[in-house]
């Protein structure tokens, strides 16, 4: 039946994806990674079942109060009060998909739509959109992010998410833009217009799949730099107190005066935010080669 | 006298999933004073072999065999340096749209005075700037235009620009590739027109490639149709388009569509090229002939002559009833 | 093979004007004459070739037709009705009258959209039939510009296709929607002869069998030859001749036409009598060099662009 042949083709493209993401070494190496910090995140949700001792932020080992090494008992030891520090650490993966992956996806639906938005309008519509992505541009977003903390209190850890994305959106805006820009002209979009497709249809349908790997492409890089704020604002002792996040981990060893006797303590959150923001670069960059056809390696056909 | 003789060339490219052999045992001869014309499908090798000549071949291609004589000099045994002493002032070229590889920010005369320069360090400035004078003059671009800088040229008078250059160093030879095709009817047909006027005047050998038999027609002497990467038919041009041996060049000439046509041309064809990776055994265009036989599938198609000059590759022997 | 006397698309006096952006030390912006008044009319099955060169005004033509652009001056006519208001529904009803070949197959595809996606394209928009109904209509399609088996190619995008390849996906797109009028703006020129040919008699058999009529813009006067009922030669924005095909190229009476024709490569073969590839009756010319167009008219398209 017609139906069905028709579904069955829609599956075998969405197989042929796959199948080209599995054979890209970055993309492999990013979704392994990924899948590891993943699992940590998931983890964190079960391992305080463990026992009251393993409570990032709670979780005191009644029998040491102090930092020590690592051990059975605590993988990576323990912090300057005793709490386990691979608690922590798995709590602090949780955070850092939560905060990168929201504000990174705010963000880069607020860019695209605005970017795509200004392009295609031309216009007055588009003047107005990118003098207000300038000025929003040159705002220095961590600082900003300390003024409003200094002003308010500490903030919630949502907060800090919704002020990186409003902060991060016009990076996206300002190339989505010019993409758009570039597509407005090319054949193929007047051919749609041609074939009676509404401003909407040719914005939605067929400017945006040319967009997409971009914004994605950036998406990936407003995780790393929100995972980074985020941290920097934790590390300088501004975040939320009541999340272990990566940052507040490094702020303790520092605070502690426990920087350079604690390696165990030092180490670990900071090479997990190099890593985790390396997997998520490597991910765009396979996410590329899927997403634009043309990148993909010739096809025996 | 002979100018370039090419034996047995082959070219391929590498790529991902193998060697492309884009040319295929191509032979042929170039005399003074004499213009060969190179026509065929897009793909079909013939620019390959005209980057071939002057080693400039991109970074993934290479010559797998064959020779290349310039003047009983194997080009292949060159040295960089003494190669490039051979192209320009011996072997010149012409690229398709290469009023796009004019620089955009040097005037037009400083641009050929730096070739004349580069290649003839023994001229005295007044020797270079006569012959830049006399280049102009021969191309057709006025004199109070030679100072301008590119973008002010028209797409005519750019082309024109790019053959004074080639002419600059006076070569023996002139590779061009698809001179005309970027500009309008008129104009080509002026271009053409002074390109053999200048063929005729130096008494230069030409290699014209292009795939449009129109303005092959016009302007060479003699003809090599190529498919597949080899040489499916040679011979005076005259001889190829009157009397054409083999099916591909019939199907080319069937093609051509001018103003004394009438309306009935029928192309069977199916337009499907072959694997230049895995060439097949037999012909190459037996996928695609109408007069094709099973042997045509197996069998190498041997060399069937018109004439002494005429010759076609193919395994059936075709008489022209004329 | 005009079916009965009013014209399917007219344009009666149109003109186009592109303003140049450039304001150069105070001096006005120069404007682009793209059309200057020109009229002509196409009748109901009729391929008629608007033939120039770059630059004179025949692309613009066509755009204005399919409303991708609207003239300065003048009145375009479908059906009689002038369509210079046309909004929103009536504006997609036009559409689906009046359709477009792009000329550069590497760029009229998205990229994005397989080919059955980018046939069945229209499809959606004008929300035809269900989804059955749609992939039966774009197979059925596909089998008529030579896409055969439509299975092979369904699921492959443009950049797994060949020049010839997605120029027939261009043309099936267009027929889905069932137009009575379709604007070829230099469908071949980017292809070989041998391809453009195929392209041609897909367009000769779309004519013959539904009886579409073409705006067919060319600068080769060889192929208006051979596809074309009628032709109007344009020069600058300027209709300087027109009439029936074979009228114009043997008896050209305008200076520019006549440099034209003489212009072209004086090339012609003599078919074989074993009708190999179909029936051409040409001779081969002699040297180029007899014939020489006139200076003025050849001097006219050297002109040079002073900025």
């Amino acid at each position: 039946m017609q139906e069905t042949r028709y579904r069955f083709i829609l599956v075998q493209r969405l197989l042929g994806g796959w199948t080209v993401f599995k054979e890209n070494p970055l993309g492999i190496a990013g979704i392994v990674l990924l899948t590891v910090f993943a699992l940590m995140a998931l983890a964190s949700f079960f391992v305080p079942l463990l026992g009251p001792m393993y409570n990032p932020m709670t979780g005191v080992d009644p029998a040491i109060s102090h930092a020590t090494a690592p051990s059975w008992r605590h993988p990576l030891g323990t912090d300057f009060i005793g709490r386990d520090i691979f608690t922590q650490l798995l709590e602090g993966a949780k955070i850092a998909f939560m905060v990168g992956l929201s504000a990174a996806f705010i963000s880069i639906v607020l860019g695209t739509i605005i970017g795509m938005i200004a392009g295609y309008t031309g216009g007055i519509t588009d003047t107005l959109l990118m003098r207000i992505s300038d000025m929003v541009m040159v705002m220095p977003s961590l600082v900003i992010l300390l003024i409003l903390a200094a002003l308010f209190g500490q903030l919630s850890i949502w907060t800090i998410v919704l002020l990186i994305a409003l902060l991060r959106w016009p990076a996206v805006a300002r190339v989505i833009r010019s993409q758009t820009l570039s597509l407005k002209h090319r054949p193929f979009i007047e051919a749609a217009r041609v074939s009676g497709a509404s401003h909407l249809r040719v914005l939605f349908r067929h400017i945006m799949p040319n967009v997409l790997p971009l914004s994605f492409l950036y998406m990936t890089f407003r995780v790393t730099s929100a995972i980074l704020v985020e941290a920097a604002l934790a590390f300088l002792g501004f975040g939320d107190p009541s999340q272990v996040s990566w940052g507040m981990m490094l702020q303790w060893v520092w605070k502690s005066g426990h920087m350079f006797q604690a390696p165990y303590w030092l180490l670990p959150p900071g090479i997990c935010i190099s890593l985790l923001t390396l997997s998520f670069y490597m991910l765009g960059r396979a996410m590329d080669e899927v997403l634009d056809p043309r990148l993909r390696k010739e096809e025996p056909s | 006298m002979t100018l370039l003789a090419v034996e047995n060339l082959s070219v391929g490219y590498r790529t991902r999933q193998g060697l492309l052999k884009a040319v295929d045992g191509v032979s042929f001869r170039l005399d003074r004073g004499k213009s060969l014309g190179f026509v065929g499908e897009s793909g079909c090798g013939k620019t390959t072999i005209g980057m071939a000549l002057l080693r400039l071949l991109p970074a993934n291609a290479e010559v797998l065999g064959g020779r290349m004589l310039f003047r009983d000099r194997d080009l292949m045994q060159l040295s960089a340096a003494e190669m490039r002493q051979v192209r320009w002032k011996d072997i010149a070229t012409i690229f398709q749209a290469a009023m796009n590889a004019l620089n955009p920010v040097v005037r037009v005369y400083d641009q050929i005075r730096e070739a004349i320069e580069t290649h003839l360090i023994n001229l005295t400035p007044a020797d270079t700037a006569a012959r830049i004078e006399n280049l102009f003059a021969l191309v057709g671009i006025p004199h109070k235009r030679m100072h301008d800088f590119p973008h002010q040229y028209s797409g005519g008078m750019k082309q024109r620009a790019v053959i004074a250059m080639a002419l600059a160093c006076h070569p023996a030879v002139i590779i061009a590739d698809e001179p005309t095709t970027a500009l309008d009817v008129i104009v080509q047909d002026q271009i053409l027109k002074e390109i053999k006027t200048i063929q005729d005047e130096f008494h230069i050998g030409l290699i014209f490639i292009s795939h449009d038999i129109g303005v092959v027609a016009a302007v060479c002497h003699d003809i090599a149709v190529m498919y597949a990467g080899q040489i499916v038919e040679t011979g005076k041009r005259e001889e190829v388009f009157e009397r054409p041996l083999h099916p591909y060049t019939r199907l080319l000439l069937s093609s051509h569509l001018s103003i004394d046509h009438t309306p009935t041309a029928v192309n069977l064809d199916s337009g499907a090229t072959p694997n230049l990776m895995h060439p097949p055994p037999g012909c190459r265009f037996y996928s695609r002939c109408p007069l094709a036989e099973s042997a045509c599938a197996d069998n190498a198609p041997v060399w069937i002559e018109g004439s002494r000059t005429h010759r076609a590759l193919c395994n059936k022997s075709r008489s022209r009833r004329t | 093979m005009p079916d009965n006397t009013s014209p399917i698309v007219e344009l009666e006096n149109v003109s186009k004007r592109y303003r140049s952006k450039v304001r150069f030390l105070g001096r006005e912006a120069r404007d682009v004459v793209a059309l200057d008044g020109i009229s002509f009319a196409i009748y109901p099955g009729e391929i008629f070739g608007l033939v120039g060169q770059s630059g004179s005004g025949k692309t613009t033509s066509g755009r204005l037709i399919a409303k991708l652009e609207n003239p300065d001056a003048g009145v375009v006519r479908l059906e009689g009705q002038d369509v210079s208001g046309l909004r929103g529904a009536a504006l997609k009803r036009y559409r689906r009258k009046v359709q477009m070949i792009f000329q550069d197959p590497y760029q009229s595809l998205n990229p994005y959209l397989s080919v059955l996606q980018a046939i069945m394209e229209p499809l959606i928009i004008h929300d035809i039939g269900t989804r059955g109904d749609r992939l039966a209509e774009v197979e059925r399609r596909m089998q008529a510009v030579g896409l055969t088996p439509p299975d092979d190619f369904l699921n492959r995008y443009p950049h797994q296709l060949s020049g010839g390849e997605r120029q027939r996906v261009a043309i099936a797109r267009t027929m889905v929607l069932k137009p009575e009028f379709i604007i070829a703006d230099e469908p071949t020129s980017m292809l070989d002869a041998t391809i453009a040919i195929q392209l041609f008699n897909i367009l000769l058999d779309i004519r013959r069998r539904w009886k579409v009529a073409f705006l067919f813009v060319t600068h080769n006067l060889g192929a208006a030859r051979f596809l074309c009922d009628r032709i109007a030669v344009i020069r600058k924005g300027v209709i300087v001749e027109s009439g029936a095909t074979t009228d114009v190229i043997q008896n050209p009476r305008h200076a520019y036409t006549q440099a034209l024709i003489a212009a072209q490569p004086g090339f012609a073969y003599r078919g074989s009598d074993d009708g190999l590839y179909g029936q051409n009756e040409h001779r081969l010319h002699g040297q180029v060099d007899d014939k020489c167009g006139p200076d003025a008219a050849a001097a006219d398209s050297e002109q040079t662009q002073e900025r």
